[in-house]
């Protein structure tokens, strides 16, 4: 087993089999009103390697990219958990607050930089992505 | 930039079922990376904006998860049911204030001053070094 973390509440839990495809950052609004933050901060798994014992709750949207996205959190805690896109249904997104030691965890792209705001710290030296 | 500005803001949540008003003063503006607010946010740190509740009306049905809180109060965080979008949180310790999360009111008026719960920072997360971290919480906010 590579990872595994759960919600505040501990009403869901999940393994994660092997290392993420991808690490990311993202400001954009919807990023920055489900986190409450300046940006989501998540790591992309293969979904065949997350396990997820407990049910989540889900909220749909229509992805900038026109594709639906699916949201998962604790109907218990409202922590966030997972996001899914209809783009690519292989691959899952895990929040990276979400695991109970991210120590492997390394940001390797800041994406819609373009709307981060002003008083969002970033680094520097990561890649940023005005948008996609 | 002022240290308390005043606000007359309203925010929803993702879905529109809920919303947020605020008109009055915001009293303090912080980071906290204390674990449960890593986890609730899903980031390395929550963004808050301090605020008198008697400033605050809400519209819609929150639900409310309450839990000890690493200061030793507890910690009330209400969201929306229907999109999990946290609109507030009150901790027993002041609950004439409410705390209302900087990425859901927008607005470059948001300067936190102060990083608490330091202590449980993760690497990956990135802080502004120029305002004090203090390792827990600070008295007198």
């Amino acid at each position: 087993m590579f990872a595994s973390g759960r919600c505040l509440c501990g009403a869901i839990t999940f393994t994660v089999e092997n290392p993420p495809l991808r690490m990311a950052q993202c400001h954009c609004e919807q990023c920055r009103r489900s986190t409450g933050t300046g940006h989501i901060v998540q790591a992309f798994f293969k979904r065949e390697d997350v396990a997820v014992k407990g049910t989540t709750a889900t909220y749909k949207s229509t992805a900038d990219s026109g594709f639906e996205r699916t949201r998962h959190f604790c109907p218990n805690c409202g922590s966030r958990l997972f996001a899914e896109n209809a783009k690519n249904p292989a691959v899952i997104g895990i929040a990276a607050g979400a695991f109970d030691d991210s120590s492997w965890f390394k940001p390797m792209v800041n994406l819609y930089a373009s709307q981060r705001p002003v008083w969002d710290i970033v680094d520097p030296e990561i890649e940023s992505h005005a948008e996609m | 930039m002022t240290t308390r500005p005043i606000i007359d803001t309203q925010a929803t949540c993702s879905c529109g079922a809920t919303t947020l008003t605020v008109k009055g003063p915001v009293l303090s503006m912080l980071l906290c990376a204390c674990l449960d607010c890593q986890k609730e946010t899903g980031t390395g740190h929550s963004a808050v904006a301090l605020v008198k509740a008697v400033d605050v009306t809400t519209s819609g049905t929150l639900l409310a998860f309450s839990r000890p809180a690493a200061s030793g109060a507890t910690t009330t965080r209400h969201f929306c049911p229907q999109c999990g979008v946290t609109l507030y949180a009150q901790s027993s310790r002041a609950p004439q204030t409410m705390l209302v999360p900087a990425g859901l009111l927008g607005g470059d008026w948001f300067n936190p001053n102060q990083v608490i719960f330091a202590r449980s920072h993760t690497e990956w997360d990135t802080l502004p070094e120029t305002i004090p971290h203090y390792e827990t919480y600070r008295e007198g906010l």
